[in-house]
Formats: C-alpha cells, sequence, structure tokens
C-alpha cells in the first residue's frame, strides 16, 4: 500500500516562491563527488614496456633472477629459496638498488614487511606514512627510472584486497591467489598496472623464479 | 587567555533554509558549543531566512547570536551573500566582538580569508580537505598549504581525515584539531529503540547514497514481511543536468508499496521518528562519490546511533573505528544489503545486539566529549600543545619500543640493543624503532637515502632486522606507531612528556631528576625494565599503562 497521505507530494500546493526556495540548490558543484579522474593510461603502458622487457631478459636466463624484496616472512622464504633475494630497508634501498640494480621488486601483502622494516607502509592505516604511501612511492619511481618492474604478490586474499589495494594499484603487475581476489584487484579504480595474475594454489608448489619467468605479461593479457 | 567570556564565530556557506547534512552539522556545532563555561556563538546566515527547522532550535539556544545576512545591507537575495560579503559581515562583527576564535567551513570560504589581513593566523579552517577536490594536484596542494598556514587551527572530521590532511599538507603537523560531527548527550540508562520492522532513511537524495536500491530491497522483502515499511525523511535532491535522477527518485518514492515518505524534518522531528524503532540505512556507492568519504564519520550516522537504532551501513575505515571492525551489520559490498537486512528483520536478538553497539559507538561523539576535544585549544589550557601527541596508537604498536635520538647521535647506545635483544628473547614481536630527531621545520629525509641510516652502523647480525632507524620530522605520528619510550640514560627527565602524552610507557630507570610523574614507571635494571614490558604488554596491562602516562601528563583545565 503507497501511504500518499502521508508524502510531501501529496501536501496542499505552495506558493511558488516559497517553493522555489525550499528547493535552492545547494551550495557548491555537487554532493561527494567522486575525485577528478586521471588518465592512468601513461603509467599502464610504461607498465608495460617494464614488464615486456623482464619477460624477454629472464625467460632463459641462466643466471639466479635479482630480486629486491619486501614481504613477511612466508613469502620471504620461498623468494629466497630460488632467488638471489635482497631484503629492502625504508631507510637505506637506495644505495643497495644502485650498487646492485635487482631484475624484479617483489613487494608481498605485508604486513611487517622484512622483519618489520615496512611495518605501516604496505597496508592501510590511517597514519600519513601509509595513507599515500610516499615510501613505496619513491621506491617504485625509482624502479620505474631504472626499468625494474614491480610485482605485487598478495598471500592475503579477497578480504585483505582493502588493506592493500592502495600499494597493489602502484605496481607493474599483481599476483594474486584466486579468482576472487583477482577480481577484487582488477576493479581497483586507480590501478596503475598493467595487469593480475591468477597463481593458483597449484602453482605454490613450483619455484618463484619459474613463476617469474613464466612469461607474466603474457599470462595477465590472456586472462584479462 | 582571560576570563571574559569566549567569543567564537561560526560560519558555514550552507543555507540553512535547506534540510541537509551540511545545515544540520552547523546546528550540531552549535548545540555542542553550549558545553563550553562561559562562551558567545556568533552565526552569520548567509542567506535570508525562508524556512526556520535549522535556525528556530538555535534561535533558542542561550549563548547563540544568529546574525542575519541583511546586517551587512538592506537587500539581500535569496541566494545569500557571496563569499567575499560573507566575509565582509565577519570582519564587521569582529571589530565589535573581538572573536577568540573564527571558524570557518569549506576550502572555498577559508582560501578567500586569506586575503583578508584582519583575519589571517586566526582562522580555525574546518573540513577544508574536500572529496571533490584532487589531492594529487600541485595547485591543490599550494592552496591547502596556504590555507593552512593563515590557520590558527585546521578542524578535521575524524583521526583518519587527520592523518589523510597531515600527509598530504606537512604545514598542518601540529595545529591539526579533530572535530567530529556531535550528537545530543543521552542518559546513560538510555534504551535502545524498540524491535519494529521497518526501514529507516534520513538524509540527501543523491545517487552515492543509493536509496533506489534500498527501495528496491524493500519491494523484495514485502511478500516475507507485508506490513513492512521503509520511512524516508529529507528533501534535499540532486539534480544532474540532463539526468532526471530526481524526478526518477521522487517517482519511485511516492509510488512504491510500503513508503512513507516524510520530507524535511527538523532535528529534534527526526530524532523522535528514529526513537520509535527500526533498521536504519547508510549505505554508500562509490561509484558515485571519492572513496575519500571512507574517512568521515558521517553524521546520519551518529543521528541513528544516538536513537539507539541498530544501523546497516557501507564497512568503511571510519565506521569500524566506531561500531568496531566485528559489528554485525557491515555490508563490504552492495550486494549483500539485502541479505543483512533481511537477516536483522528477521532477529530480534541481533536487532538488540546490534542497536547496543551503535548506542555505545555513538556515545563518545555526544556533546561533552566533542567539546572536550577542542576545549584546550579554545579555552587555552597550559597542556593544549602537548595534546597534540594524544593520538590513537596504531594496532600492534605495543610491541615497538621507541627511542628517539637527538640529530647528532652516531650509534644506538648499547643499553638500547641489550634491552631490545633481552625483550625479543621473551618475545620476538618486539622491535626497537630508533629516531633521529630533526630541527623543527626540516625537511622529510630523501626515501631510501635517510642519513639515520647511519645509526645502524655495528649493528649486531642477531638484531639488525628488528631495529628500524628513521629521521623523525613529525613526531605525534611517529608516537604513535610507539608502545614504550626508552630512555637507556636512565634519565626520566621531562622531555619524556610528549612520548607519554601519546601514551607511550616511559621505559628507564629511575634517577635523581625523575619527575614524580614518571617515578611509577621507572625500574631499577635492565632486567626489571625487560620483565615490566614483557608483562605489560603480554599480561593484557600495557592499555592501562599507556592511559596512566597520558593522565600523568596531560593535566587538563587549569583550576
Amino acid at each position: 500500500m503507497v501511504d500518499v497521505a502521508r508524502s510531501p507530494r501529496a501536501l496542499p500546493a505552495l506558493p511558488g516562491a516559497l517553493l522555489a526556495a525550499a528547493r535552492l540548490p545547494p551550495i557548491g558543484a555537487g554532493l561527494l563527488p567522486a575525485r577528478p579522474s586521471r588518465s592512468l593510461e601513461p603509467e599502464r603502458a610504461a607498465a608495460r614496456d617494464r614488464l615486456i622487457a623482464f619477460d624477454r631478459a629472464v625467460v632463459d636466463a641462466a643466471r639466479p633472477l635479482r630480486v629486491a624484496l619486501i614481504a613477511d616472512e612466508a613469502l620471504s622464504a620461498r623468494v629466497a629459496a630460488t632467488c638471489e633475494a635482497t631484503a629492502i630497508r625504508p631507510e637505506d634501498w637506495r644505495a643497495m638498488l644502485t650498487a646492485a640494480a635487482p631484475d624484479v621488486l617483489v613487494i608481498g601483502s605485508a604486513w611487517y614487511g622484512n622483519g618489520g622494516a615496512w611495518q605501516y607502509r604496505v597496508g592501510w592505516y590511517a597514519h600519513p606514512d601509509a595513507l599515500l604511501l610516499p615510501d613505496l612511492r619513491a621506491l617504485l619511481a625509482w624502479c620505474g627510472e631504472a626499468r625494474v618492474p614491480s610485482i605485487f604478490w598478495d598471500t592475503g586474499g579477497a578480504r585483505t584486497v582493502p588493506r592493500f589495494g592502495d600499494a597493489a594499484g602502484l605496481c607493474d603487475l599483481i599476483l594474486a591467489g584466486d579468482p576472487a581476489t583477482v577480481a577484487a584487484y582488477r576493479a581497483l579504480p586507480a590501478r596503475r598496472g598493467a595487469g593480475v595474475v591468477l597463481e593458483t594454489a597449484e602453482a605454490s608448489g613450483t619455484s618463484v623464479a619459474d613463476r617469474l619467468r613464466s612469461g607474466l605479461l603474457a599470462r595477465s593479457e590472456a586472462t584479462a | 587567555m582571560s576570563a571574559r567570556r569566549l567569543e567564537v564565530c561560526l560560519y558555514s556557506s550552507a543555507n540553512l533554509n535547506l534540510m541537509s547534512g551540511s545545515s544540520i552539522w552547523v546546528q550540531s556545532v552549535a548545540e555542542m558549543l553550549q558545553a563550553g563555561l562561559d562562551l558567545r556563538v556568533t552565526m552569520p546566515l548567509r542567506c535570508p531566512e525562508r524556512r526556520r527547522l535549522i535556525t528556530d532550535p538555535l534561535r533558542h539556544l542561550p549563548g547563540v547570536d544568529l546574525v542575519p545576512p541583511t546586517r551587512l545591507r538592506r537587500y539581500v537575495p535569496p541566494t545569500g551573500l557571496n563569499t567575499a560579503e560573507a566575509l565582509d559581515l565577519i570582519e564587521a562583527l569582529d571589530r565589535e566582538r573581538h572573536f577568540d576564535a573564527i571558524i570557518l567551513r569549506s576550502f572555498p570560504t577559508c582560501r578567500a580569508a586569506l586575503e583578508r589581513p584582519s583575519l589571517r593566523g586566526r582562522i580555525w579552517s574546518c573540513y577544508i580537505l574536500e572529496p571533490e577536490r584532487d589531492i594529487e594536484d600541485p595547485a591543490h596542494l599550494a592552496e591547502l598549504t596556504a590555507i593552512t598556514e593563515a590557520s590558527e587551527r585546521v578542524l578535521v572530521q575524524s583521526e583518519e581525515m587527520r592523518a589523510l590532511f597531515e600527509a598530504v599538507v606537512p604545514a598542518g603537523r601540529g595545529r591539526t584539531i579533530v572535530l567530529p560531527p556531535a550528537i545530543p548527550p543521552a542518559p546513560a540508562d538510555a534504551a535502545a529503540a524498540p524491535f519494529r520492522r521497518r526501514l529507516l532513511y534520513a538524509g540527501k537524495f543523491h545517487p552515492f547514497y543509493p536509496v533506489e536500491r534500498m527501495l528496491d530491497v524493500l519491494t523484495i522483502l514485502r511478500p516475507r514481511w507485508p506490513d513492512l515499511e521503509f520511512h524516508v525523511i529529507g528533501d534535499q535532491f540532486f539534480r544532474p543536468p540532463g539526468d532526471d535522477y530526481a524526478d526518477r527518485l521522487e517517482q519511485a518514492l511516492a509510488t512504491t508499496p510500503g513508503v512513507v515518505w516524510h520530507g524535511a524534518l527538523t532535528r529534534a522531528g527526526t530524532a523522535e521518528l528514529l526513537a520509535q524503532g527500526g533498521v536504519a540505512l547508510s549505505l554508500w556507492d562509490y561509484r558515485h562519490g571519492s572513496t575519500m568519504n571512507d574517512l568521515v564519520v558521517s553524521m546520519k550516522l551518529l543521528d541513528y546511533c544516538a536513537a539507539g537504532l541498530p544501523v546497516v551501513l557501507t564497512r568503511t575505515a571510519a565506521q569500524e573505528t566506531i561500531l568496531g571492525a566485528d559489528f554485525p551489520l557491515f555490508v563490504d559490498d552492495l550486494d549483500q544489503a539485502g541479505s543483512v537486512i533481511e537477516r536483522v528483520l528477521g532477529d530480534e536478538d541481533l536487532y538488540r545486539a546490534a542497536a547496543e553497539r551503535c548506542r555505545a559507538g555513538g556515545r563518545r561523539f555526544e556533546y561533552p566529549a566533542v567539546y572536550a576535544g577542542l576545549a584546550p585549544d579554545l579555552e587555552g589550557w597550559p597542556d593544549a600543545a602537548l595534546r597534540q601527541y594524544a593520538r590513537p596508537k596504531l594496532d600492534g604498536a605495543a610491541w615497538n619500543v621507541g627511542l628517539l635520538l637527538p640529530e647528532e647521535a652516531i650509534g644506538i647506545p648499547p643499553l638500547a640493543l641489550a634491552l631490545i635483544g633481552a625483550l625479543r628473547r621473551r618475545d620476538a614481536r618486539f622491535r626497537l624503532l630508533v629516531g633521529r630527531a630533526a630541527r623543527p621545520g626540516a625537511a622529510p629525509a630523501s626515501p631510501g637515502a635517510d642519513p639515520a641510516a647511519a645509526l645502524r652502523a655495528g649493528l649486531p647480525a642477531e638484531l639488525a632486522a628488528a631495529v628500524s632507524v628513521r629521521t623523525v620530522v613529525d613526531e605525534p605520528n611517529w608516537y604513535r606507531t610507539i608502545g614504550f619510550a626508552l630512555d637507556p640514560g636512565g634519565l626520566l627527565v621531562d622531555d619524556l612528556k610528549p612520548a607519554a602524552a601519546s601514551g607511550a610507557v616511559p621505559l628507564g630507570s629511575v634517577d635523581p631528576t625523575t619527575p614524580s610523574w614518571a617515578l611509577q614507571f621507572a625500574r631499577a635494571d635492565e632486567a626489571s625494565l625487560v620483565a615490566a614490558a614483557a608483562d605489560l604488554v603480554n599480561g593484557g596491562g600495557w592499555e592501562g599503562a599507556s592511559a596512566r602516562a597520558r593522565a600523568a601528563t596531560l593535566t587538563g583545565r587549569p583550576a
């Protein structure tokens, strides 16, 4: 039943001027609009270029992959098992990476990151270190200029995407372990990378080096 | 500060003839300021009064003086004063009343106020970080910085917004105050609203608030509960050019079975209707709004909480802070809303538990609690500056031992390393966060090349991963990351006051210079310090010790 009797539409007609005053437009252009959109295509194209170069260079490389790493213990152990991993710190990564540029930067969905060095600087917290991710952005800017691709490796699943979405969205590629998480990362409005790749549980038994050499961009584009 | 009555000017460009979140906010701030001891609030109105839903309640407040725009000139059109004229009026009133604080809401108003020499340095700029503006635009950042530098204080909506503001506008550090929306105090024994199977929405009509989806849920649930009603309060429609959104929604509100549309009500009238019970809805559709709204405390939510209603709402950081991350009626995705609403309508126990949680969550936004956050700066308390440090700790901070060293330090004191080593043998979650103090106003260290990294020289390999170092240019926010403040020299001097005000538990041995407030935290030797810290964190006593540290240093309103 429509309760028309209690609807404002059913009120006696108001004098025109009063009605006009009641309907004055609100101050400002609108209510809670989205931020102005900015094209992310140039950044996505640059990410794609870095991944193309990486995929070409490492597929058949005989030497171990050099990985600059930010991760919690489990992923750190997996990466270190088959790659030449360097755990980097916010305060002194620049000299380390300049001295020996890595093939790739891997950032895990890390709560602590390398024993705590990146605590509050990867995941979302209401804190200036975390909200705009200044440390990660600087690191990723350096990697971009040095043509080092960046990979965000999610190990937390879909529930933690709100926590790590901002960091993941800055990286050239995102690896996630199940379709729901892949979908959640693909839906990020500000994702600047070239794609999201499904890394299934079955694949987790193979070495990280093999996974990184598996033609990441092509896999991303095949499933996009 | 003199003992005379405090004079506060409160101005918002909101049109108080309209019932909207912005105009209700103005009313709520004026009401909240009544909690002050001796204070007059002068409120210049932008628009001539045509409707008194907001202004009449204000007029009845003893400490409020509404100033019509016609005070500036005889004829003012219905659209009201422009920004320059409003500032002319404020300046004229200031010459008469000598305001102690001039609270101006919105970015455009504050930006215009910069040009007024009489106002520069005296503005309390309020809510200038607006979701519709691009915080990555350097020109906008420059304007925010200019406003901030011309402001005595910057008022932000929530702790989360404070963090974002200080991240994008470093000039704001040290002068931000959290001023959330405020709700009327309820009696301590006030009951939650009775169980009633109906839905409630009060607010604007804008695609960001998906009322059309709520109507769909109503229609889906009516076959199960044929008497289910959806009570809707509000009359302010977003009318984008070339889009029939408003007409479509008006039509739906008028014709959907079960809808009872009340139009605009006074705040008190809304409260009365809400108090009769029901399930309140506060859902957001991010396709039509910025995710910066995640950081905002919703007036609508607080009004629902004040009424003791269970609220089905979108999960956001700020709302998790209010209700707890485990609140059962959070919706992660709009598609879940229908099932959550159905669940609470069909489960009276869940309804009551959620209503109680909402009632409790809203308590800290009642007028006296909100005024208490403003009072130290407004009334000029001696500890106002120290209160900049009194901010919530981050999750996990309790295991972080902080050590702030002078800028010229060349190494980490061995005692600190021994202590962290011993703590980690008891609990490997303990870490040492070493800060290297920077001169006031110093620029942040270059990421990846922080001079503080030199402090790592000679660090034992087994502790390398457990020690972080950084140059600290923002002490209040650095202190949010630590649970203990270590003074390895054994000198618990007054230098530790900011740390203690932050809630970091002082950690050090007793010394003749130890001030009396810190004696309760002092221990005789390293072993006692290790045992005390580990026991506090793992025995559940850390939060109490943190609160005692704050209480010992924040002395409150002078007698």
